[in-house]
């Protein structure tokens, strides 16, 4: 029996079961108002360029779910279960996570997207609802990371793509956690600095990002 | 010696395709190699089985993992080698090429360890399987038992060479999880 565990734009999951263990099925629906043949093609492409950057992504040492099985046919991908909840959810959790613990997980993931970055991949959609975290109780001292939700995925060394995925980060953390956001997102950055090689000229970019946007005056 | 005959043979199930099963042995120290595997390339080997080099194996969720996509196309018509049982075989290797997947993962003339496989299979179909078989020891027919003899058996190195496994992978996931994604996502590449 499956359950419907949530529905975005683009895809319904399922909670299943697949060799043996609890696990996601992703399924891509599709879009009446987009043209039937346009509409497979894109589907498809999508969910291959998701296979694609979260094999990629483990290659480069960044945590995924593990995939299970893809069924292109039916726009299905299986994946994991991961036990524990979103980074989203645990930062606004108000007792769950002392200061240490949230700048210690923040550190991590600055590592992580580092690490994707550098490999040239860009996630598309760095928020931290697309960060799920297992292990989180006591102190914390165990939590694990994961990246997932692909699904925007692509791949290029370009440092304004890469400024834009920082971007997206920023913005996700000022808008869904407005108290300690730009601590947090401070934090992350710092550790991306740290991490990664070529965060200079990506650095730069983010400036150049920022001031664009809307409701930015793009005059003088 | 073989196996006795009327004995039950390990059975895999899939939680995506119910109405089949997998039945499983395996076969330490394998002595008759070379003909079983001129028979399976001939096409004289019944009934059809799948007959993998278990030495290639890091677990049996491998081996569930490669059934499944097997069963996949199996029931989309999409199936790239000729049989369910050859598609078994080639889905193990997360890798596109027909060719060197079976050459690597199928029975070679030097197979030690055979793992033999069969959907759907009825148990003189198995009875039939275990008689081609000609061992030094007995025919392991439980799961534990033959997870534990792969446990003891398998080149670490070796399997995350053949599929070019890297360490950064091995540090975020075993090698089972790294190998599982290899196949699943074989078809996306």
């Amino acid at each position: 029996m499956s359950n419907l565990v949530s529905q975005g734009a683009e895809a319904r999951v399922w909670e299943v079961r697949e060799l043996n263990m609890p696990a996601i099925r992703k399924h891509r629906f599709s879009k009446s108002y987009r043209l039937a043949e346009l509409d497979q093609q894109l589907t498809v492409t999508r969910l291959r360029q998701e296979v694609r950057s979260l094999l990629r992504a483990r290659k480069l040492g960044v945590k995924t779910p593990t995939l299970y099985r893809v069924d292109l046919a039916n726009s299905n991908i299986i994946m994991e279960k991961i036990h524990g909840m979103t980074l989203k959810q645990a930062l606004l959790q108000d007792a769950l996570l002392d200061m240490a613990a949230k700048r210690r997980i923040l550190k991590s993931l600055g590592s992580m997207v580092a690490k994707l970055h550098d490999g040239d991949i860009i996630h598309g959609d760095l928020t931290t609802s697309n960060v799920m975290m297992s292990g989180a109780s006591g102190d914390n001292k165990h939590a694990t990371l994961y990246l997932i939700d692909f699904g925007l995925s692509q791949f290029s060394a370009l440092s304004e793509d890469k400024a834009v995925d920082l971007y997206v980060m920023e913005r996700s953390f000022n808008s869904a956690h407005p108290i300690d956001g730009e601590e947090l997102f401070a934090e992350f950055m710092t550790s991306y600095r740290r991490s990664s090689r070529a965060w200079c000229s990506t650095l730069n970019k983010l400036a150049e990002v920022r001031m664009r946007g809307r409701k930015r005056s793009m005059v003088g | 010696m073989t196996g006795s005959a009327h004995q039950m043979s390990m059975m895999m199930t899939f939680d995506a395709f119910p109405e089949h099963t997998l039945s499983i042995f395996l076969v330490p120290q394998l002595v008759n190699a070379r003909e079983l595997r001129q028979s399976l390339m001939s096409g004289t080997l019944e009934p059809e089985a799948a007959l993998i080099d278990a030495g290639t194996l890091a677990h049996l969720l491998i081996v569930k993992a490669a059934a499944g996509l097997a069963l996949q196309h199996h029931a989309h018509g999409t199936l790239r080698t000729k049989t369910l049982h050859s598609e078994l075989v080639y889905s193990l290797s997360g890798s596109k090429h027909i060719g060197s997947s079976l050459g690597t993962f199928g029975i070679k003339d030097d197979t030690a360890c055979l793992l033999v496989a069969k959907f759907d299979a009825s148990d003189e179909d198995m009875d039939a399987l275990r008689n081609l078989v000609v061992s030094n020891e007995c025919v392991l027919e439980e799961e534990e038992d033959i997870n534990a003899y792969i446990d003891m058996c398998r080149d670490e190195k070796a399997i995350a060479k053949a599929y070019k496994i890297v360490d950064q992978e091995l540090q975020i996931g075993s090698l089972v999880d790294a190998i599982v994604c290899r196949i699943a996502a074989r078809d996306c590449l």
